[in-house]
């Protein structure tokens, strides 16, 4: 019977190190540090085309694992930040783990306890849907004055999960991730109880009629796809010309709004709503200087999944 | 060696010598370490003006170490790690960090504002040939395992 062989990209050594320690199987596994876009072999560079994630492993060069870790609470509009690059590795079928606090203590001027922005079990939960591939939220587990555990039992349930996966030959729908999901439905169901807002949208986000928006930011030529879908859904972003050469978190949060909200199929254009960017504060002709669809840079993250970005003084049709 | 390395050398090598890791961040990525921000104490509406964040927090037992790892001697690690021990004000928040963070309890340290200052070792760990400082103490890291000296 072939051995598995074993390879772990990585881009912080640390993390690295700290993945290996999370299955015996991946003990003696290569480590590769990960290039830049188009600088590793082609399947890593396709599972780095909108972000790079903080951990790949392939199996006899499949990759079979996405993961990321990050000891910041997603809260808020930060739910953003690091979801394009999960996006895509759902989008090409690889099992997709984000470890991080549910709810921590956020230290500085006004420490408080954060909590989890639930949208991103929402979005995960319709990814799965679509594209039968699981994104899983697991909690980094904090003390009772929302200080991070780090005395390693904040890594069992994801050993447990890896323990299970593997030994299933890379099964995304064994008994762990299941279990997980199970787990990320009652925790959104719980949250959603406790702060019943999530049901609705933030004031950035507006769900309006198609025919009403074409006709408020007088739009004549959308294509009859656009026209077609009955509702349109309008993510404002208040980006302002000193700071909009940026992505983060926005390119991030324009997923979870597709998903949530907009998203049938397994490509972007497969939508029953329409998603629209809404720069109120820039120019058209700043935005293209500022941030133009370059693959080679994250820029092109804007363009890939929004059907229009409309701006202070006109609008772009795009065709992602 | 990269500075990565050096890192995970010197929190390695510590914990080998029965160091306590109390904190840390490393130079890319996250580690499962809390990441302590000693604040200049100058007031302005930025929480996070000039504050520094040391890559590593731990303790002997005794001491606690402020430590700057960089693959080669550098002098501004230096001067940054001055900048604390020559400041009462920065010293004061460093403890209010660690206290606030249940620090001192979770490792029994026996600290207390006015005596703080004197548990403080300032550090810098670096591959290659020491460099005489007598300003700092100095971490020799010879491989990511961990083998270092400290002198």
């Amino acid at each position: 019977m072939p051995t598995n062989e074993f390879i772990i990209y990585y881009d912080s050594l640390s993390e690295c190190i700290w993945f290996q320690g999370l299955h015996p199987s991946f003990a003696n596994a290569q480590r590769r540090l990960i290039g830049t876009r188009t600088n590793n072999p082609p399947f890593i560079n396709s599972l780095l085309l909108y972000d790079k994630p903080d951990i790949i492993l392939t199996c006899n060069d499949e990759p079979v694992l996405v993961i990321e870790k990050t000891s910041e609470v997603p809260t808020g509009h930060n739910v953003g930040q690091r979801f394009a690059r999960l996006v895509r590795a759902v989008e090409l079928g690889v099992t997709t783990i984000c470890f991080f606090p549910f709810d921590s203590r956020k230290h500085g001027l006004y420490s408080s306890i954060c909590n989890l922005n639930i949208r991103f079990i929402k979005a995960a939960q319709k990814m799965y849907q679509i594209h039968n591939t699981p994104l899983l939220a697991v909690n980094w587990q904090a003390d009772n004055r929302g200080e991070l555990v780090n005395d390693g039992s904040e890594d069992d349930r994801l050993k447990e999960i890896l323990g299970n996966f593997v030994s299933s030959g890379f099964n995304k729908n064994c008994n762990e991730i299941i279990n997980q999901l199970e787990y990320m439905s009652n925790e959104y169901a719980r949250r959603l109880l406790a702060k019943p807002s999530y049901a609705r949208f933030p004031n950035s986000v507006l769900i309006q009629s198609t025919d009403s928006f074409l006709s408020q930011y007088r739009i004549a030529n959308a294509p009859m796809s656009i026209v077609n879908r009955p509702n349109t859904l309008v993510y404002k972003i208040e980006m302002t010309p000193d700071s909009c050469k940026r992505q983060d978190p926005y390119t991030g949060m324009q997923f979870i709004y597709d998903y949530i909200s907009c998203r049938t199929g397994t490509v972007p254009s497969d939508k029953h709503n329409n998603l629209v960017l809404h720069f109120p504060h820039l120019t058209q002709s700043l935005w293209n200087s500022k941030n133009p669809n370059n693959l080679a840079t994250k820029s092109s993250n804007w363009y890939l999944t929004a059907n229009i970005l409309l701006f202070a003084d006109g609008y772009c049709i795009n065709i992602p | 060696m990269t500075e990565e390395e050096i890192y995970l050398g010197t929190k390695i090598g510590l914990l080998k010598r029965g160091f306590k890791i109390m904190a840390g961040q490393p130079p890319r990525g996250t580690d499962s370490l809390p990441v302590i921000e000693i604040k200049s104490g100058e007031h302005t509406n930025k929480g996070s003006y000039r504050s520094y964040k040391p890559d590593l927090v731990c303790y002997d037992g005794i001491n606690i170490y402020i430590i700057e790892c960089k693959p080669n001697y550098n002098y501004p690690d230096v001067c940054k790690l001055l900048s604390v021990k020559n400041s009462p004000l920065r010293i004061s928040m460093f403890y209010n960090e660690l206290e606030k963070r249940g620090l001192f309890e979770k490792f029994n340290i026996p600290a207390a504002p006015n005596t703080f200052a004197d548990l403080l070792k300032f550090c810098i760990a670096y591959s290659g040939t020491k460099v005489e400082n007598p300003d700092v103490d100095h971490i020799i890291v010879s491989d990511m395992q961990g083998d270092i000296a400290i002198g």
